[in-house]
């Protein structure tokens, strides 16, 4: 009954959507019309040019100032003009900064015509005003959660490291909560790290960010736009809780050979890319590896014990006159200790890898008005604890990721569906009995659904965008259903959005969050009920949901002034907490937990050449709750609602750049108020009494005394950087030279507190840092 | 990198045609802004407290058994740091008095490291307390400061077999007063047998498997009941004596459940008997959830439990229709019926 009830919603809503968008789409492709189509890309390298303009003009039109039809070119580039009536038109395909290219249609009754149209960047002044209502990216263009992300604003970020890294952008974003400079743990609006949907191109990636805080496995460079859906995230994404980063990469030079190497304290990179068929195929290869030891430990004096790399590939080229193939790779590395040395006891030291492989293949079919999207990738994740040859603790994790859909677009409406699916999963644990699973677990895993959303351009400025997702998960045979609704509203300059959503997580992981330290995730699937051979495992059946309500109003009062303000709220069910124990210890077991966040983000963007700047501030709450049997006798209360550690109630994050004499200087100040800790009130020893024997032949133990956890605050954390570069151009190739300063007043930000040595571990002091990059092209 | 050049270009514009910003005035609001940020922020470095505190002296752990001629417990004190910088003498005298007899004892202390390498104060003292008797130990600091307990020692228990000759044994254990069971284990020694080679099982070793019983036991009148099954941990037994004796032995296997399997030699009952104080909420597991202070805490001014009791063990003899109603008595009826109750042990321990 309730697959049955399920199904129908779903299909009520997909049947609602179909009234307007497939149905609409058969009706484009009627013999009386005509269909044009075509990829628009740049003449220089064969990038595609996302928001290029196609519009037709009825040449019978006398007049000929009114378009017939207009698109507008999507991030691949695809441009699809349906249902146009037979005649003759002049096409025009234009984007700002480039020579518009002109050709003129003879269109019959069912023809369906292409014309691809690589423009030529054009030397005359633009019109910024078109920029500005076309933009779509920027840090206050904030839309219900989205907020896309491009190269150059990363580029602005001061960093200790030439090449700019999305990591280190993520950082300054006021939702986003890092616990530190180490560790690449990241929590957006209260939700956790393995909580965060990271696509590459598609692929899957599990722990894409480095042990070093700056670094992840998205240089700027190699980066074509990064969505970043903060929270209410459309039906596409599935199977993550809290937040969405899909990046999307560039493509290689398709007309000629491009590199660039950069050398700083923390790494060097290497990029090369070129055509492999000129004019069209191409492929792009860069890779960085970091060496810490040499040059960054000396310079900052300072125990740095982390090792981490990166490679990336990517081969790109048509498949047939109407479809584009792309084939990525990516292998990452990480190593290091994250706690400091206690004693003569050496930290334990984590490690981790990510390796991806996939395809996608982008159609204009022929038959239909629509972009069509095939996926396949595989992904791949490993994380260690312990010795290099021994580790003590290990978790792997793989799958295969298949997806195939479609996007209608027309004047008022768009639709977009399809299936997305991992197949072929598996989660792999050797644990030494940490969390209470069993040592060595292997549990396999399928997860696929259906889902579809209409946009409906409703006029006056209303658009809404209704879809709904039909989930399976390998917990039931039933299917979940995950409404969602995304809507915006634009009033002159006042431009409000809302979205809400409901969201569900089978693959999860697992960390002790206690200690902010202890980095070492552990992948995991939930069980079902009959899976459970010991019936302990607290995960079984317990399938993560979150439902998301975001509000939002951005402004721009003047052209080079943006302001927007965010509301969000979210509730989290099935969560799973550590459960507290007084041993000085990190084994544990795993209790459930639910917890809600609630906040507000603020940001204010200026862009007025030759100055960029934008000042941000976050407001958050999150509270978690978790009740089990223990807790009565702990804390005398049934149920125990605590701040999880990355409940940072306060943030502003402030950049300041100006390009000056060649000279490009850029300024950033973060700030942070404390984040929760547990303070004990004492230290003793333990006896475990389990029978009436001497104290001599009996468990003995140190203990922490405490009261509640999490009942006190760390300091605030607050940093200045600054950085400057400078270009000099030769003759197809360039130099660049940055110097930059982190933590400028060399502040002693805490990273961790040791809870029971009552150690401080601080992140970095002041770093000065010298890189140099050649680039040719 | 060709959006790169676009933003650029688009700042370029705006710069030509900038009225309303200037750029000194930009510079001037920049260069303000860093420096009070630098000279404001850069003093205020903030510290991280540390342990809150308490005024309690010691944690003491331990329990006073009447069947010991030496009495212990640990005396800890209650410090600011988990690894303490010395492992001297403890500022600590501790003394116990039989409150029924008025008797003093001076405990004396020793220093012993744990499994950590650190050092614990465990005080010993020579005297076997009665059963049923109550005692007070202190543990007092130079400065007047002390922590103390009063332990009562449960009185000893009757155990009584009732077997109604089917699978499920019962056994009562009582007293005349209130008592805890703290453990309650089931042993069972085991042997191989096979019907085809019936010298087989002399030439095996007995094998001891303890189950434990902890949370099944019902609370009567006085004291508490006990029911045994003798079938569900047949399987368990049988794969570990596999795994144990059979895996190193050639020729012999468990291969068909109705010629072949295992001889119940012998079946105690092993107990902790504890005073009631000693007794564990419902859903606290051992050790993760007990080491909490605010469980089993007894220790006035101070952390920690020193409670009162004994370990007690007693043979169960199940009867031969209680064990025919098992896969122990399948297999022993076939073998000659007698087998069983022929050669079952007292105990081994």
């Amino acid at each position: 009954m309730l697959m049955h009830r399920i199904i129908g919603i779903f299909i009520a809503v997909v049947a609602f959507s179909a009234r307007y968008g497939p149905v609409e789409a058969q009706a484009q492709v009627q013999p009386r019309r005509a269909v044009l189509s075509g990829f628009v890309t740049d003449a220089s390298d064969g990038q595609p040019l996302a928001g290029a303009t196609a519009v037709l003009r009825d040449l019978a039109d006398a007049a000929g100032d009114v378009p017939s039809y207009g698109v507008a070119a999507n991030a691949d580039g695809i441009y699809i003009v349906s249902g146009i009536e037979p005649g003759s038109y002049e096409l025009t395909i234009s984007f700002i900064g480039y020579e518009a290219f002109r050709d003129t249609l003879a269109l019959s009754a069912g023809d369906a015509v292409r014309r691809h149209a690589a423009l030529v960047a054009s030397q005359e002044e633009l019109d910024e005003v078109l920029v500005q209502a076309g933009r779509e990216h920027g840090m206050a263009r904030i839309t219900a959660g989205r907020q896309r992300i491009l190269p150059e604003e990363i580029e602005l970020v001061p960093s200790p490291d030439i090449s700019a890294d999305l990591a280190n952008y993520l950082t300054v974003l006021p939702g986003v909560v890092t616990t530190g400079d180490r560790g690449g743990q990241y929590y957006v609006r209260g939700g956790e790290p393995s909580q965060n949907l990271v696509h590459l191109d598609g692929m899957l990636v599990y722990q894409p960010f480095h042990v070093l805080g700056f670094y992840s496995a998205f240089p700027a460079d190699i980066l074509d736009r990064v969505d970043f859906y903060a929270g209410g995230f459309p039906t596409r994404y599935s199977g993550r809780l809290s937040s969405v980063i899909d990046v999307a990469s560039r493509y290689g030079n398709t007309r000629r050979f491009a590199g660039m190497a950069s050398v700083s304290p923390f790494t060097s990179a290497l990029r090369i890319e070129g055509p492999i068929v000129p004019g069209h195929a191409s492929f792009l290869i860069a890779g960085r590896e970091s060496f810490l030891e040499r040059i960054a430990e000396p310079l900052i004096d300072k125990n740095l014990p982390f090792r981490f790399g990166d490679l990336f590939a990517k081969v790109y080229g048509p498949a047939t006159r109407n479809s584009r193939l792309s084939i990525s790779a990516l292998r990452t590395h990480d190593r290091g200790t994250i706690a400091e040395e206690v004693g003569e006891e050496a930290p334990e030291e984590v490690r981790w890898s990510n390796e991806a492989l996939g395809a996608r293949w982008v159609i204009v079919p022929r038959i239909l008005p629509v972009v069509m999207n095939v996926h396949l990738s595989h992904s791949r994740h490993q994380t260690e604890l312990g010795p290099r040859d021994e580790p003590f603790r290990m978790s792997r994790i793989y799958h295969t990721r298949f997806a195939i859909d479609a996007l209608f677009e027309k004047d008022r409406f768009s639709w977009e569906g399809g299936w997305d699916g991992l197949i072929s999963g598996e989660s792999q644990n050797r644990l030494d009995g940490v969390f209470h699973l069993p040592e060595t677990s292997a549990r396999p895993f399928l997860e696929f659904g259906f889902y579809a959303q209409s946009t409906f351009d409703l006029g006056r400025g209303l658009v809404v965008a209704p879809g709904a997702r039909l989930q399976w998960y390998q917990v039931r045979i039933d299917p979940w259903l995950e409404p969602r609704l995304r809507a915006t509203w634009d009033r002159g300059i006042h431009h409000f959005s809302a979205a809400v959503g409901v969201y569900n997580q089978e693959v999860v992981g697992l960390t002790d969050r206690r200690d902010v330290a202890n980095v070492f995730t552990i992948w995991s699937i939930v069980p079902r009920p009959e899976d459970d051979e010991n019936e302990r495992d607290p995960l079984v059946g317990r399938l993560g949901k979150s439902v998301h309500g975001l509000l939002g109003y951005r402004a721009a009062p003047k052209p080079w002034l943006e302001v927007s303000v965010e509301g969000f709220y979210r509730r989290m069910q099935n969560l799973f907490v550590a459960e507290w124990t007084a041993f000085p210890a990190l084994t544990t077991r795993l209790h459930p937990a639910r917890g809600r966040s609630i906040g507000m983000e603020a940001r204010v963007e200026m862009r007025r050449a030759p100055f960029y700047a934008f000042v941000n501030y976050g407001l958050s709450s999150t509270l978690y709750h978790t009740k089990y049997e223990a807790i009565r006798y702990w804390f005398d209360t049934e149920s125990l609602e605590f701040r999880p550690p990355h409940d940072r109630r306060h943030q502003v994050n402030a950049l300041a750049s100006v390009s000056w004499k060649g000279f490009d200087a850029s300024v950033r100040w973060a700030f942070g108020s404390g984040r929760p800790y547990t303070r004990p009130v004492a230290f003793d020893s333990f006896v475990l009494l389990d029978r009436a024997a001497s104290v001599f032949e009996l468990m003995r133990s140190r203990r922490v005394i405490y009261d509640r956890p999490f009942n006190a605050v760390l300091p605030t954390y607050h940093r200045l950087d600054i950085s400057v570069e400078r270009t000099f151009r030769f003759d197809g190739a360039a130099l660049t030279l940055q110097g930059s300063v982190i933590n400028l007043y060399d502040r002693r930000n805490l990273f961790y507190l040791d809870l029971f040595t009552v150690r401080r571990v601080d992140q970095l002091p002041l770093v000065p840092s010298l890189g140099i990059r050649v680039s040719f092209e | 990198m060709l959006k790169g050049r676009i933003v650029r270009i688009v700042l370029a514009a705006r710069l030509q045609e900038s009225s309303v910003l200037q750029y000194p005035i930009a510079s001037n609001l920049l260069l303000s802004g860093v420096l009070v940020a630098f000279l404001c922020l850069t003093g205020c470095e903030e510290d991280v407290a540390g342990p809150s505190g308490v005024d309690a002296p010691f944690s003491m752990y331990g329990i006073l058994n009447p069947e010991l001629r030496t009495q212990t417990v640990l005396v800890a004190p209650v410090e600011d740091l988990l690894v303490p910088e010395s492992g001297g003498a403890l500022d600590a005298v501790v003394t116990s008095t039989d409150l029924g007899s008025g008797t003093t004892y001076a405990w004396r202390d020793s220093v012993v490291a744990n499994a950590t390498g650190q050092l614990d104060h465990i005080y010993w003292a020579d005297f076997t307390p009665e059963y049923g008797s109550r005692h007070r130990v202190e543990a007092a600091r130079s400065d007047g400061l002390q922590s103390s307990v009063e332990v009562n020692i449960p009185e000893p228990v009757r155990i009584d077999e009732n077997d109604p000759g089917s699978r499920i044994l019962t056994v009562n254990v009582s007293a005349p007063s209130d008592f805890s069971l703290i453990r309650v284990d089931a042993i069972y020694g085991v042997r191989f047998y096979d019907k085809f080679e019936p010298g087989t099982p002399c030439s095996t070793p007995v094998k001891h498997y303890a189950f434990p019983y902890k949370g099944a036991e019902i609370k009567t009148n006085d004291g508490w009941r006990i029911k045994l099954n003798l079938f569900i941990h047949y399987e368990t037994m049988r794969s570990y004596y596999h795994d144990d004796v059979l895996a190193d032995i050639d020729d012999l296997r468990f291969r068909n459940p109705s010629t072949d399997g295992l001889a119940l030699m012998s079946l105690k009952l092993d107990l902790t008997v504890g005073n009631p104080e000693w007794n564990l909420p419902e859903g606290v597991s051992i050790p993760n959830a007990l080491g909490h202070p605010n469980i089993l805490s007894n220790v006035e001014n101070g952390y920690g439990f020193v409670g009162g009791g004994y370990d007690e063990d007693a043979p169960i003899y199940p009867s031969y229709r209680a064990i025919r109603d098992t896969p122990f008595f399948d297999f022993m009826q076939r073998a000659g019926g007698d087998y069983c109750l022929g050669t079952i042990e007292d105990s081994e321990g």
